[in-house]
């Protein structure tokens, strides 16, 4: 298995993909600050391909919640890879190798809406590794679709967003979220369930 | 009723999927989802949406935990780069200051000293009259202008001994004076006698009250040549 090396903390492409689907809040930070070691591979390629550091930063953003919601929504999976070779060690494909590859076709997008080179797709699609059938690569849609916060912060009040905020991801007391808002526990429970009954819509679309 | 029943149904499978209920109604909501489907599909989509949420502030939080190892990032590199951009100034400055020099230096070389042409300034250097001219006067203005043809035939120790000789007569005007002083430091300087150049230049350089006009630049000119003459080189 694939050990990659971190400045403080260091996880085994297994441990990430683990890691990320127990879904708590530190453990995803310090997941995401790990991964962070790739923006500089990520920057050389969209400097390489007429970017600017800026360009990759926005890349980076965008591979990074593709990278859990496709780890969450279990589309991406560390599969072996076949080997004909019985004695071979098993092999795996590396999430390095699977973030770059996700950068490179995020950029791609980007290049092509963007409409910055001539004949750069013919070029850029001739570098790339076809050997994409055990990825759901080729499934990946732009950060818009696949973003879960997007999604909830473009439909649902501000209102609706801090409580359903303060009472599943920072785990505040229905009587602390009254009065913190200055309204009644009773209120703060027929709102959150309001927007969890849009919310719930939304997504069972 | 009905909104009072599903919202009190909706907070029974939150607290259930939040794992708060008592043992009990844990069991009840668990024999509901057994056994009842239209219940069971209910408290899905909850935990579905329940989980889309946490993910969704999970992604925010990311989100903002690389937006600030990117800002990090940045600043350092900017950090790391203004010493060179400093660098990089000073060198430009350094270069700049270089090219100046040189083209001043080549300027103060290779222009030749220019001084006030005493040829059109006859009465300036002589006065308008000039009957009452003595025998050594008339020597001394000859001489001036040989010394001025010698060095500009390159003859310039010819020109030294003209100009030496028009300098000894004592009662001319101070205009010609100066003048036949300055022609002949510059012509010691083409002779390579630096230092008796060097005497006369700086008899005159702080004149406050000279007649003859000299201008800075041909100063510095004159000045530029006699450093290079006592250190050997000749113009």
């Amino acid at each position: 298995m694939n050990k990659i090396k971190l400045m403080a903390e260091t996880f085994t492409d297994q441990q990430v993909v683990d890691g990320l689907l127990k879904r708590e809040k530190s453990l995803t930070n310090r997941i995401v600050a790990y991964l962070y070691i790739y923006q500089e591979s990520i920057t050389h390629m969209v400097m390489a391909n007429n970017g600017r550091t800026e360009d990759a930063e926005d890349v980076f953003q965008e591979m990074i919640i593709i990278f859990l919601n496709q780890v969450w929504d279990e589309k991406f999976k560390l599969i072996k890879l076949s080997s004909d070779d019985p004695e071979e060690e098993e092999k795996y494909i590396k999430i390095s190798t699977y973030l770059y590859k996700l950068a490179n076709r995020i950029w791609l997008k980007k290049m092509l809406r963007d409409k910055k080179q001539q004949n750069w797709e013919d070029k850029f699609l001739a570098l790339q590794d076809t050997n994409d059938e055990y990825t759901p690569l080729l499934q990946i849609t732009s950060e818009e679709d696949s973003s879960r916060f997007k999604k909830m912060y473009s439909q649902l009040k501000e209102d609706c967003i801090k409580i359903l905020d303060a009472f599943y991801f920072q785990d505040k007391s229905i009587r602390e979220i009254a009065d913190e808002l200055k309204i009644t526990e009773a209120n703060v429970k027929v709102i959150k369930h309001r927007c969890i009954e849009k919310l719930k819509k939304i997504i069972t679309r | 009723m009905k909104q009072a029943e599903d919202h009190e149904e909706f907070n029974t499978i939150e607290a259930y999927l939040l794992n708060q209920l008592d043992k009990k109604t844990m069991a009840d909501v668990e024999y509901r989802i057994k056994n009842d489907s239209e219940f069971a599909k209910k408290v899905k989509e909850i935990q579905h949406t329940q989980l889309f949420i946490k993910e969704a502030f999970l992604e925010r939080s990311a989100l903002e935990t690389i937006k600030a190892l990117q800002q990090k990032d940045r600043e350092k590199f900017k950090k790391e780069t203004q010493p060179k951009r400093k660098t990089v100034y000073w060198k430009k400055v350094v270069s700049f200051a270089a090219a100046a020099s040189i083209i001043i230096i080549s300027y103060l070389s290779l222009t030749p000293v220019e001084f006030p042409d005493t040829e059109n300034d006859f009465h300036i250097t002589r006065g308008l009259d000039t009957t009452n001219f003595t025998r050594e006067q008339r020597i001394a203005f000859s001489q001036f202008f040989d010394g001025q043809a010698h060095f500009a035939e390159g003859e310039y120790l010819l020109a030294v001994r003209d100009f030496e000789n028009a300098a000894t007569v004592k009662n001319v005007r101070p205009y010609f004076r100066e003048a036949t002083q300055w022609h002949l430091a510059l012509a010691y300087t083409k002779s390579g006698q630096a230092l008796k150049a060097e005497r006369i230049y700086k008899q005159f350089s702080e004149c406050v009250d000279c007649e003859y006009p000299i201008s800075p630049v041909n100063r510095w000119k004159l000045w530029w040549r006699i450093q290079w003459a006592k250190n050997g080189r000749l113009f």
